[in-house]
């Protein structure tokens, strides 16, 4: 993957690239319109749904957004991503680093972590939500095994957010962690040796030159799991629908409760709107703190 | 002419329907339209919504039959049914009445049984409870003999059918005296916070906290087939599983029935309600499709046919004699039979659901404060967060 950078930016390559453009848009244009039918217009139409109310242009759908139902929402989606998103960030790149390492069998290790990317989530959303049963559930069983006390899990106001976030990582990490195992296969040894000749440990060869080589796929990862997160769904809509207490409402459930069960669609678009808004302002945070120092490591040599 | 008629129940299910319907009617063609249960009422929204036209018959759920109407999704049919709507059994006719106006037909209505598992039953020594209504239990009595045939081997000695839903819950709330939680001249005011409220609430907590005798974490969705696996000694379920387990999914174990527990001291209280046909007002072919919504719900036939596609006891009176006679209401223990017990309980004790434009919000609010309750949240403090939430929703009256 690092190659392609150095051979894209040849004058030659480029010159091909103008000569084969329109047929490259030939190519990407059925992409290209289905992104346009199915990503852009409905978005365009939510942004302008949002501001009609009853056939004329209104902020009606802004008013009811301060209920305290929807407050309590963002509330409980803020506190998720702030916990989910730098958790997964954490984990992936662990196992990344260590699956990068020459282990016995490695393939078969990072496939079985990448392997519930490909299970739908709505099935493994069932599965989890049985093994989270807190009468008969596996993990309860396992835990009396160690002589723990059996948990509540999604029956407890005070567990069922975390709960949701094991689930949801169990399907992400695994994801993120192919990206950055390409990351850390890309540093260049030569750099590695030169430091294990000056002396730097295994740790410090992590700290000062493979993690900052590796900004820009952990500054992609944030944000794509930050992107995921905002918007996750399924296993609060399959295994909580909200509760308890409102405990889990993330707005992406809220909004959708709002339109198709209380069948009152125009503060859903309202709340879309502002759910997209706040992932905006989040991302664009993001890329900026990942900018960093203007002349890292990477792009010294 | 052709009609196009909607609803969740398979195609072939509704094709005998559709095929002595038009035998009788020559000259109207029904095209039958399915959906998943689930997405009837979204489907409903979106298609009927700023007059569309089609589908010109649509399966009503019988407490949403005021917020259609106050939609203009439903076309009134007083006129056309005339003195025919005697015919159908009390309840179901007032959840399709609007300020004595017939907004639909009813097609069927529901109540429910204290079904138990005999092979349970028989392993804790527990004698076979009677199906008389004059020999219902009270919830103590019950709960007692949940807790036995636990400690039979029974996995759970109790589960609600549909737990956590307001149809299932409604009876509790209303034998202590509590209400519907809706009131007001509309029902939009709430009006949970009361002590048949409360009590019933602390009850419905009993039951799933520990040492309770029911288990939490399980849908209603999983329910049916948690007793169907027998791992529920006591199932407080509807009327249309006992001809499920009949007709299309026999279970390995004797079935009996017994009449839904009541409170010491206070009125026994029973769920009801199912569905109706609504006829779209803005149908090019309303005639037609009236005509076709009147022969399902009154006809001799259309009656008859319909059986064979919903399970449930039908609304219409005349027809109610042979669901109760066929298996597996034809059955019971101490000189009654289930199909006796049905008939009572629909004529005695059945309490309607409140008629209400925000029903739907109300069902759904509801919903997720039984189910904090049922996870051990404090009563009072979620029936008032469920009282004020209800408040910001309910539409102004």
């Amino acid at each position: 993957m690092g190659g392609l950078g150095a051979r894209a930016a040849s004058p030659h390559r480029r010159r091909r690239l103008r000569h084969d453009g329109p047929v490259a848009l030939m190519f990407l244009a059925p992409a290209l319109v289905t992104l346009l039918l199915t990503r852009l217009a409905p978005a365009v139409d939510t942004l302008i749904s949002s501001f009609r109310d009853g056939g004329a242009w209104s902020l009606a759908n802004y008013a009811e957004l301060g209920a305290a139902t929807f407050r309590d929402a963002v509330v409980v989606t803020v506190v998720f991503n702030a916990i989910i998103n730098p958790a997964q960030v954490l984990v992936s790149y662990a196992l990344a680093v260590a699956l990068a390492q020459r282990l016995p069998a490695v393939g078969l290790w990072r496939t079985m972590i990448f392997l519930p990317m490909a299970v739908p989530p709505a099935v493994s959303t069932v599965v989890w939500g049985v093994w989270f049963r807190p009468g008969d559930g596996i993990i309860n069983s396992l835990l009396a095994i160690l002589g723990l006390p059996a948990q509540p899990f999604l029956t407890s106001p005070g567990q069922a957010l975390y709960v949701i976030m094991v689930i949801a990582s169990w399907i992400g990490v695994g994801y993120w962690m192919m990206f950055l195992v390409a990351g850390i296969k890309n540093v260049p040894r030569e750099m590695l040796e030169a430091a294990a000749i000056d002396g730097a440990g295994w740790w410090r060869r992590l700290a000062t030159i493979v993690t900052p080589l590796m900004r820009r796929q952990l500054g992609f990862v944030l944000v794509a799991a930050t992107v995921a997160n905002f918007l996750l769904f399924v296993p609060v809509q399959i295994l909580t629908r909200g509760g308890p207490a409102a405990s889990t409402n993330l707005v992406m459930y809220e909004a959708y409760k709002q339109a198709f069960i209380l069948n009152d669609p125009g503060p859903a678009f309202a709340q879309i709107t502002v759910l997209v808004a706040l992932v905006a302002v989040i991302v664009a945070l993001q890329f900026r703190l990942m900018r960093g120092p203007r002349h890292p490591v990477g792009h010294a040599h | 002419m052709t009609i196009s008629f909607l609803g969740f129940y398979g195609p072939d299910g509704v094709a005998p329907l559709i095929e002595a319907f038009q035998a009788e009617n020559p000259g109207i063609i029904v095209e039958y339209q399915s959906v998943p249960f689930g997405e009837l009422n979204q489907v409903i929204q979106s298609r009927l919504a700023n007059g569309g036209e089609s589908p010109d018959v649509y399966i009503a759920d019988q407490p949403r039959v005021a917020a259609l109407d106050a939609q203009g999704f439903l076309h009134d049919v007083t006129e056309a049914v005339g003195d025919a709507k005697g015919d159908w059994v009390d309840t179901a006719l007032t959840a399709s009445t609007v300020d004595d106006r017939l907004m639909a037909l009813p097609l069927n209505t529901s109540t429910q049984i204290l079904y138990y598992n005999k092979s349970l039953l028989d392993g804790a020594g527990i004698p076979y409870p009677s199906t008389s209504p004059d020999d219902r239990m009270t919830w103590d009595e019950l709960i007692d003999l949940a807790l036995q045939a636990q400690e039979g081997g029974a996995t759970y000695g109790f589960q609600f059918d549909q737990v956590s839903r307001y149809y299932q819950l409604q009876p509790l709330m209303e034998s202590l005296g509590g209400g519907s939680g809706l009131t007001g001249p509309s029902n939009l005011q709430p009006a949970l916070l009361n002590d048949g409220w409360t009590e019933a609430m602390e009850f419905y907590a009993g039951l799933f906290a520990d040492g309770g005798v029911a288990p939490r974490g399980m849908p209603p969705e999983e329910t049916p087939a948690a007793f169907a696996a027998g791992e529920i000694a006591f199932y407080l379920g509807g009327t249309h599983w006992g001809g499920i387990w009949e007709l299309f999914a026999p279970l390995d174990f004797e079935l009996g029935f017994a009449p839904h527990p009541y409170f010491d001291g206070h009125p026994p209280v029973t769920p009801t309600g199912a569905l109706s046909l609504g006829v779209n007002p803005n149908s090019p072919n309303g005639e037609a499709a009236t005509t076709f919504a009147k022969w399902v719900t009154t006809s001799p036939t259309g009656t008859d046919v319909f059986l064979t596609v919903d399970v449930a006891p039908p609304a219409l009176t005349g027809a109610l004699p042979a669901f109760i006679a066929s298996p597996p209401w034809n059955t019971g223990e101490g000189g009654t039979t289930a199909g006796q017990l049905v008939e009572y309980e629909l004529a005695s004790t059945a309490v309607v659901r409140p008629r209400s434009i925000g029903y739907i919000q109300f069902e759904e609010i509801m919903g997720r404060a039984f189910e904090d309750i049922r996870n051990g949240l404090d009563v009072r403090e979620t029936l008032e967060r469920a009282q004020s939430e209800l408040a910001d929703s309910l539409p102004s009256g």
